[in-house]
Formats: structure tokens, C-alpha cells, sequence
């Protein structure tokens, strides 16, 4: 009896153990084909692991064509993985029974690029939130779905009637704040938001990110944050408390740290010209070096070594041979030989030696 | 690239395959056996038979037809026909076989209508890429309003007010046949000119049946596109009106009107049955016609064979042409 | 006439006509004289009128616009009066005087065009005479000292990514050393390090062309970088207009303060950002100041005026200044 309580007791607490990683992406990878007759293979996403913790920010960065779209869709389910799985709550998501199914869709909601594009334009909005709430069959009764409509509408501070309008009635920033709204009617636990606020005007994003921020730290709510924006980056993992980074090049992690790790102390060479890219608003603070060009697209996707070799100025032979293994760094966890303890990079530790 | 083209190929012969077979199953199910009629024909002519006389006669038929053999052998002996161009005796023209009586009535056929697809392709797209790209103006409009008055009427009513009116009221032009009954098919002036003469009504009929659809969808393509950020550039670098027309308006709405000439040639094998009825045209389509009135299997599935084959291979080369319409897909690496 | 203004907008005012009577103001009396040589920025979000200040300046405006006012460009030996051109006019004097480089340049290419034959066709509608191998040759050169391979010649635009198409625009615009460029939010949808790259190509073109550049862009940190002087627009005026480090150190307008402090930067603690502006669904002000319905700072003779403010080079259109 004390035996079977013991075991009782031991997988509860396995159980909540693992229910503290959100989501688990662990070694996925997804194919595409390019082109008719003549197609290559590339690896949009290429073994890539990370877990993302409840009530965690996870900053997803990196250029266009690192993946993190394609990731963004293998999350929600869009597109199947090649290889490799992603657990939600433990579980694996493609091998979800129907109702789990359901839950995870209520669960993991979306907020896209476009605030234009993800509402339509024929329906009142407020006859569209309505229906999001029965939807999910969180509440039933006219007076609990418009209670439920109007918290959601204060959190995101809109405090304009939306009682018979429509989309186009709105500015794009408010229109994703909307957006948000939308999300947060199904009670979600996981909130992915997709480039949220590159299209806004700039005078109104810091309003969306201070209502994400805040959301993560009233609901809990985790939100998995991909932008190309550092400095859009920077500021939620400096207003919010549980954060990760992971910087993605070319369909890899090239970089992973907690915190402002990242930003303040920059190991990846990528990660460095990254943060060195990023404009400054004081005009005396102008860029000195030239970057090297960028080679087509494609071929870095199938290089065989490091995909950032071609680009990088710290370029080891070793680089381009053999794809660097993820090293510890303090922090942080690097995908670049320069981190490891083996490989002799006198040559290239001077290089970086001098441009520090 | 091999890849693709054998994937391709394996299609096309399946096609052919299940398409040809369907039409042998189809044709050996009928419920009235051609051998019937036939017989039944004989005592049309007044014909008084034994029963011996006609069990043999009926079985002299059989033998000859091959219709004596068991079906299996029957369907490889109809498929071994199509690769050597075989597709045996007419019934109703016995002993003449079918292959001939389609080679007199294909180049009627093929040469109508294949004329008629180009004109009205060529036509309609240059008036839709013109009236689409100034959609604005009273002239664009007027087509418009014209064409989409035109389109929904039925291909008859438009063959049998052109004959009404240039062959009753002015008669102007001959109502039937490929020539006129005395000149005989060569290469002749007298010969060419009545050809001309005798196709022009029918050919104008299909001109202008079809020109309403090439029209309206060219103009719709050409004025989704108009709005394109790639149009508005070229305005503003100073380039002139015609070369936006041509090299960036119709360039990249050609390709789905291309895909479309391409089908529409291998529909041409269908021959145009109603066209050929009501102008007594001697193509494949009023073959067809007396076939299926005289009961004439073999005439059928020989001209339906035709057909499958001419739309199964049309659809093939579209495939393959893809890349060489579209420039921009062929590099893709 | 001044000659080192190369452009001189005077009470510039452009309407949407929705119906006879009544239309959107999108330029709100407009003056600015523009000199010879500089890159000069216009910042402003969406609804600033920006984007049609760009089409009347390229003569694109569609035929619903009504102008008032008066734009001239002054060169050596002559002066054009923009808005009286015709349409041959505007057509021969495009890629010659000004050159445009668009929003979006991913769409901004023939897809069904070959690159070279694109710069073939630009500048051979201007200029009838140019021998084709030299032009070959002044391409291929181009193409090297930006960094874009030779072989993107003979490509279709489809293969180029979102960055390399911006460099072929850019280029493409800047070929035929025009007297100006017009340059519409050419960093915009480009990530971080593609909009760096593309920022000092730019400079250095305008380093050795040494013409004016108008860079229209609501980043205000890419005016930070690369412009000489800033004109702040909202709803169709310029609400401040000075020198790039003047504006950035000094800046008076409310609106221009909030613009600069939405930029986080990364490594300073500046804790929460608060919007700074009151965000409303519906703004109207027929009079006096536009941005009074948003402002913090908003006073009751907001409503019916706004007072110019000048120091040096420095011009702001805000009634907390009356009093200086």
C-alpha cells in the first residue's frame, strides 16, 4: 500500500516537472524542395532543440530566411516536422488525440504580422468576438461572453466602443492590440507572436510590447516572441522577468542565453554584427566598419561547416569543414568553434582580440 | 529533370490506357449488338432469310468484325490496332476501313477549327490586353458591354442567325459542304478559293463564339495586374506606354492563355459535331454523327480513340511547355 | 533665385477629392526649400502625408488629387516648374533631373524581365544613343562595387532575395546620376543587418555623386545615421524641421520627443516607455493645432492657433515655444 502510494507520489512529481517546459522542441527539422525540374533539398530548420518554460518569454531572433517563420508554423501545426518532435505539456503534438488536439488549439493562439490580413473585413468585430467565445465554448450565456469581451478589451487598453464596427475603422495599431484581444478570449497559455509589431508605426509599438509584457506578468502567460528587431527584442527582455534568447541563422541556433545575457555580452560572431547593426538614434554614434556581402541564400542553407562561414570575419578551415557542436559558455550556450576548448584559434582570438 | 519527365510520361500512358480501355468496355456494353442491327438492316432491304441462312450470315459477321473472339482478345487486338493505326472495318461502309474514312475527314476538321482557335486567340487576347490596360475609356467599355452580352449565348443560335443571314437573306456564302460538289481537293486556286468559301461561315460562327471568352478573361488577368507595384515603377521611370503594355502587362499574363490555346488544339481532335451538323461540314464530328445513327462501333471507337489520345497528348506537351513559358521557373535551382 | 536650392516647395496643398465638395487634406500648406548637395529626411508615420509629398514630387499623383501651390526645381541652367509639366514633359525629365526609388522593391521588378534588360530599358527610353556593350560595362562595374554578383545580369528578379532586389533598385536608380533621388522607406521590411548594408551603400553613392538625396522613412534612427537635416511631418505639416544633431539632441515638439524615445536602446535600463501620447480611434481638428488631440501638453489656445517657432536653423510648430 505504502509502495503504491510511493509511486503514486513519484510520478506527480515527474508529472509537474515536466508540465514546467511548456513547449519542447527537440531536434527538429524540416525539409523543403526549391524549384521544378531541377530541385535541391534545403533544411529550412536544421536540428534545432529549445524548451520554452510557462510564464517564460522566449525571444526569437533573426534576419529573414533564418527559419523563424517556418519554426513559428511547425509550432501551431501548419507544417508537419521532417524529423524531430515538439511537445506541448509533455506531449507529443503530432501524435495528438482529438481533444487534445482541441485544447492545444485554444491553447497556443497566434498574433500575426499583418493586423490587415488576419481579421475579416465583412464582419463586425464585435459579432467576430462573440464567436471566437462560443467557439471555444468558454462561456455560454450573452451577459458572461460580453463580461468576457470587456476584460479582454480593457487589458488591452482599447477603451473605444467596437459595438458595430469594423476592421478598416481602426488603426493598424489598434487593430492588433484587436488582435491580442482576439487571442486572449480563448484563455490561452501559450501566445506566439510573429514579427507582432514591424508593421506598426514606431511611436506605437512600445504600447503593444508594455500590454504584452504586462499580460505575461498578470496571466502568466508565455509568449514565444520572434523578431528581427533587437532592440524591439531588448526592451521585453528588459521590462519582463523570465526570459530567454535564441539568435537562429540559416534554419540553426547559433546562439542561446537567459536574460539580457545576450546583449550585453554577444558570443556568436552573428550575434555580435547583429547588435552592431542596429541603428543608433544618436547621430554621433554612427557604424565604422563595411560588412562582407552575402552570398546567395541558398547555397549558405547546404553549406557543409558553420552556415555563417562565408559571412563571418573570424572564419576558421575548421569552419568550413564541420558544423561547430553547441559549446557553454557561462550564460550561454554558442554554436562557434571559437568556443571550444580543442580547436586552435590563435589566429582568430587575436582578430577578436583586436576588434573588441 | 529526368525525374520529372519520366513521372510525366508513366502518366500519360496510364491515361491513355485507362481512357482507351473505358471506351473498349463502353463501346462492348452497348446494349443493341452492332451485329443485330446489322441484320436488321439486311431485312430493311428486304432481304428473306432461313433461320440457317441467317445464323450464317450473322456468323460470317462476327468472324469478320473479330467479334467471334472472347473479350480479352478482343481488348488486346483493339489496343495492338491502335499502335499500328488499325482500327478495322467500318460497319456501315463495309469493307472500308475506319482509318481512312478518319484520314478524309480529319484535315476538315483540324483545318477549321484549328484556324478558328488562332484567330479568336489571337484577336481576343490583343482586345482584352487593350481594353484591360485602358479600362477607362468609352471604347473598352463598349467591348466589354458587347462581349459579355455575347458570351452567353448558345453557339447555335449564333451558327444559325450567320446562315440565316448570309446564305437566306444575302446569300452570299454556300451552306454546305468542304467544296463545292464539282472541284476536286488540291492544291489549285479554283480548289484553295472554294475551300475558303465553304469554311468561312463556319469558322466565323466559331470565331465569334469564342472570342468572348479569351476577351473577358484576358481583360480581367490584365487588370488584376495593372495595379502591380512593378507597373507603377515602370510609369515612373519614363518608360513608354507600349513597352508596359507588351513587355510588363502581357508578359506576365500570358502563361494561364498560353495553357489554354494548348488544350483547347488537343480538344480540336473532338471535332465540333454541332458546327459540322449545321454547316454539313465533312469533318470528324459528322462522322461521329452518322456512325452513332447507323450503329457503326468501329467508326465510333476509332474516332473517340482519337480524341483521347489528341487531348491525353495536348495535356502532355502543356506540362512540358511550363518552363518554357515561364522563364522564371526554368532557372529556379 | 537662390541656386544652391535645388528645390523650393511653397504653400504646397494636396486633397483626396472623395466627392465635389468634400476630401482628405493629405499636404496642409507645405513650405520647404531644399539645398543643393544634401540628404535631407523626412520622417513621419503613416497618415503624415509623406507618401504624397513623394507623389506630387514625382509627379505620380492619381487624377482624384487637387494641387494648390508651388514646387520648383532649380538647376544650373534652368528652372522647372513641377506642377505646370505635361505628361511628354515629366516622361523625358524622370531619370534625368530625378530618380525615384519605391517602397516594396520586392515587387518593384519585371518578374518576367531579365535584370540587365530592365537597366537596358530605363535607360534607353531616355537616351537613344547610349551604345549597349559600354552600358554593359558601366552595369557590370556597378554591380561589383555594391557587392552583387556579375551573373545576377542574366537572372530573373525571382531568384534575388529581398535585400539584393533593394540594391538592384537602388542602383537601377542611380545609374543615369540624376540631380535628385527620391528615396521612399527604402529600409523598410529589410532586416537589421541587410538595412545597415543598405544605409552605407547609400552613403557612399552619395558620397561620390555628391547630389540630394530625399529620404523619406518613418526609422527615425536611419535619419540618426544617414541624414544631414530632419522635417518632422504629422497629419500633412511639418511639425519641426532642423539639423540632424540639433534635432536629436534638442528636440522641441512633443510628437518628435515621443518619435525618439520609442527607440529602446539596447544595453540602457530606461525601465517601461510610456506611450507619452493619449491613442485615440477617431482624430479630428479642423483648427489650430493637429496634434492637440493626442498631446499631453495640450492648452486651450491649441485649439484655435499654432505659433512658429525659429531659432537658427531650428523650426517648430508648437505653442509651448510662444512664449521664447
Amino acid at each position: 500500500m505504502i509502495m503504491k502510494l510511493n509511486v503514486i507520489c513519484m510520478s506527480h512529481t515527474k508529472e509537474v516537472k515536466e508540465m514546467e517546459n511548456l513547449l519542447e522542441i527537440i531536434n527538429v527539422s524540416k525539409q523543403f524542395r526549391s524549384g521544378l525540374y531541377l530541385g535541391t533539398n534545403f533544411k529550412a530548420v536544421d536540428n534545432v532543440s529549445f524548451n520554452l518554460e510557462n510564464g517564460e518569454i522566449l525571444l526569437l531572433v533573426g534576419e529573414s530566411g533564418c527559419g523563424k517563420t517556418t519554426l513559428s508554423n511547425l509550432i501551431l501545426g501548419i507544417l508537419k516536422p521532417s524529423s524531430g518532435f515538439i511537445k506541448y505539456k509533455g506531449k507529443i503534438t503530432s501524435k495528438f488525440r482529438r481533444n487534445e488536439k482541441r485544447s492545444f488549439i485554444r491553447e497556443v493562439q497566434p498574433i500575426f504580422q499583418d493586423p490587415y490580413s488576419t481579421f475579416n473585413p465583412f464582419v463586425r468585430i464585435d459579432y467576430y468576438f462573440e464567436e471566437v467565445c462560443s467557439n471555444f465554448g468558454i462561456t455560454r450565456s450573452k451577459s458572461e461572453i460580453e463580461q468576457k469581451i470587456n476584460e479582454v478589451l480593457n487589458q488591452v487598453k482599447i477603451d473605444t466602443e467596437i459595438k458595430g464596427k469594423f476592421v478598416h475603422q481602426f488603426s493598424g495599431g489598434q487593430i492588433q492590440r484587436l488582435s491580442i484581444a482576439r487571442a486572449l478570449l480563448a484563455n490561452p497559455s501559450l501566445l506566439i507572436a510573429d514579427e507582432a509589431v514591424t508593421m506598426i508605426d514606431a511611436s506605437l509599438r512600445v504600447g503593444i510590447l508594455n500590454i504584452l509584457s504586462d499580460l505575461n506578468k498578470l496571466l502568466n502567460l508565455a509568449i514565444l516572441f520572434i523578431t528581427h528587431d533587437l532592440s524591439v527584442g531588448y526592451y521585453m527582455v528588459e521590462l519582463s522577468e523570465r526570459t530567454k534568447t535564441v539568435v537562429m541563422y540559416r534554419g540553426t541556433i547559433v546562439e542561446e542565453a537567459t536574460g539580457e545575457n545576450l546583449f550585453l555580452n554577444p558570443l556568436h560572431p552573428y550575434t555580435r554584427q547583429l547588435i552592431e547593426s542596429v541603428p543608433s538614434v544618436d547621430p554621433n554614434k554612427k557604424w565604422h566598419s563595411a560588412m562582407k556581402h552575402a552570398v546567395l541564400e541558398l547555397e549558405e542553407f547546404n553549406l557543409k561547416g558553420c552556415k555563417y562561414s562565408k559571412r563571418c570575419p573570424f572564419a576558421m578551415k575548421i569552419c568550413e569543414e564541420k558544423e561547430p557542436n553547441l559549446f557553454s559558455v557561462e550564460h550561454s550556450r554558442v554554436r562557434c568553434w571559437l568556443y571550444s576548448d580543442t580547436v586552435d584559434k590563435s589566429i582568430a582570438l587575436n582578430k577578436l582580440k583586436k576588434n573588441q | 529533370m529526368v525525374k520529372y519527365l519520366v513521372e510525366k510520361t508513366v502518366f500519360l500512358i496510364l491515361t491513355l490506357l485507362i481512357g482507351l480501355t473505358m471506351i473498349f468496355i463502353i463501346s462492348r456494353s452497348t446494349p443493341i449488338h452492332p451485329i443485330d442491327t446489322l441484320m436488321q438492316q439486311l431485312s430493311a432491304y428486304g432481304a428473306q432469310l432461313t433461320q440457317q441462312q441467317y445464323n450464317s450470315i450473322k456468323d460470317t459477321y462476327l468472324k469478320l468484325y473479330g467479334l467471334n473472339q472472347p473479350v480479352i482478345s478482343q481488348y488486346f487486338s483493339f489496343l495492338a490496332g491502335i499502335f499500328s493505326g488499325d482500327f478495322g472495318p467500318s460497319f456501315s461502309a463495309f469493307p472500308t476501313p475506319v482509318m481512312s474514312l478518319i484520314e478524309r475527314a480529319l484535315p476538315w476538321t483540324v483545318g477549321l477549327l484549328l484556324t478558328a482557335l488562332i484567330i479568336s486567340w489571337i484577336l481576343g487576347n490583343l482586345a482584352g490586353l487593350l481594353a484591360g490596360f485602358f479600362d477607362k475609356s468609352n471604347i473598352s467599355k463598349f467591348f466589354q458591354g458587347l462581349f459579355v452580352v455575347l458570351s452567353p449565348v448558345p453557339y447555335p443560335i449564333i451558327a444559325l442567325l450567320l446562315i440565316l443571314f448570309f446564305v437566306f437573306m444575302i446569300p452570299s456564302f454556300p451552306i454546305m459542304g468542304g467544296t463545292a460538289l464539282n472541284i476536286k481537293v488540291n492544291f489549285s486556286l479554283s480548289s484553295v478559293l472554294s475551300i475558303l468559301e465553304h469554311a468561312f461561315l463556319p469558322a466565323l460562327s466559331i470565331v465569334i463564339s469564342s472570342l468572348a471568352g479569351w476577351f473577358l478573361t484576358m481583360r480581367s488577368l490584365v487588370m488584376s495586374i495593372k495595379s502591380e507595384d512593378f507597373i507603377e515603377f515602370a510609369k515612373l521611370r519614363g518608360l513608354k506606354k507600349r513597352k508596359i503594355i507588351f513587355s510588363y502587362v502581357m508578359r506576365n499574363v500570358m502563361s494561364p492563355q498560353i495553357t489554354a490555346l494548348a488544350l483547347n488544339i488537343g480538344f480540336i481532335f473532338n471535332g465540333a459535331l454541332v458546327t459540322e451538323y449545321l454547316f454539313s461540314y465533312p469533318g470528324l464530328g459528322t462522322l461521329m454523327y452518322r456512325a452513332i445513327l447507323t450503329g457503326d462501333m468501329n467508326t465510333l471507337v476509332g474516332v473517340a480513340s482519337l480524341s483521347v489520345i489528341g487531348i491525353t497528348l495536348a495535356t502532355f506537351i502543356v506540362e512540358l511547355m511550363i518552363p518554357i513559358i515561364d522563364p522564371t521557373i526554368r532557372q529556379e535551382r | 533665385m537662390n541656386v544652391e536650392n535645388i528645390i523650393k516647395i511653397e504653400h504646397l496643398r494636396a486633397i483626396y477629392k472623395i466627392s465635389k465638395t468634400s476630401g482628405i487634406n493629405a499636404l496642409d500648406d507645405i513650405n520647404i526649400e531644399m539645398k543643393k548637395g544634401q540628404i535631407i529626411g523626412i520622417a513621419g508615420e503613416s497618415g503624415s502625408g509623406k507618401t504624397s509629398l513623394l507623389k506630387v514630387l514625382t509627379h505620380s499623383f492619381p487624377p482624384s488629387m487637387e494641387i494648390k501651390g508651388n514646387v520648383s526645381i532649380n538647376l544650373q541652367d534652368k528652372s522647372i516648374n513641377l506642377l505646370k509639366l505635361s505628361d511628354s514633359q515629366i516622361q523625358s525629365l524622370c531619370w534625368k533631373v530625378w530618380s525615384y526609388v519605391p517602397q516594396a522593391a520586392m515587387n518593384s521588378l519585371n518578374p518576367m524581365a531579365k535584370i540587365k534588360d530592365i537597366f537596358w530599358e530605363t535607360l534607353e527610353s531616355h537616351d537613344k544613343t547610349i551604345n549597349s556593350y559600354e552600358l554593359e560595362k558601366q552595369i557590370e562595374n556597378a554591380f561589383e562595387k555594391v557587392g552583387l554578383s556579375k551573373k545576377f545580369l542574366n537572372f530573373y528578379s525571382n531568384r534575388l532575395s529581398g535585400g539584393m532586389r533593394q540594391r538592384v533598385i537602388i542602383l537601377l536608380a542611380t545609374i543615369s546620376r540624376p540631380n535628385i533621388i527620391y528615396l521612399d522607406e527604402p529600409t523598410t521590411g529589410l532586416d537589421l543587418v541587410t538595412q545597415r548594408d543598405v544605409i552605407q551603400l547609400l552613403q557612399s553613392i552619395h558620397n561620390e555623386l555628391n547630389n540630394t538625396f530625399i529620404l523619406v522613412t518613418h526609422d527615425i534612427s536611419i535619419h540618426a545615421q544617414i541624414a544631414d537635416l530632419v522635417h518632422v511631418m504629422y497629419k500633412g505639416q511639418i511639425i519641426e524641421s532642423a539639423l540632424t544633431n540639433e534635432i536629436f539632441h534638442n528636440p522641441l515638439h512633443p510628437y518628435t520627443k515621443n518619435l525618439i524615445n520609442s527607440v529602446p536602446i539596447i544595453g540602457e535600463h530606461r525601465g517601461k516607455i510610456e506611450p507619452g501620447i493619449k491613442i485615440l480611434s477617431t482624430e479630428m481638428s479642423a483648427q489650430g493645432c493637429k496634434f492637440k488631440d493626442r498631446c499631453q501638453f495640450a492648452m486651450p489656445q491649441c485649439d484655435k492657433y499654432v505659433y512658429t517657432y525659429r531659432l537658427n536653423d531650428h523650426e517648430v510648430k508648437c505653442n509651448l515655444y510662444e512664449s521664447h
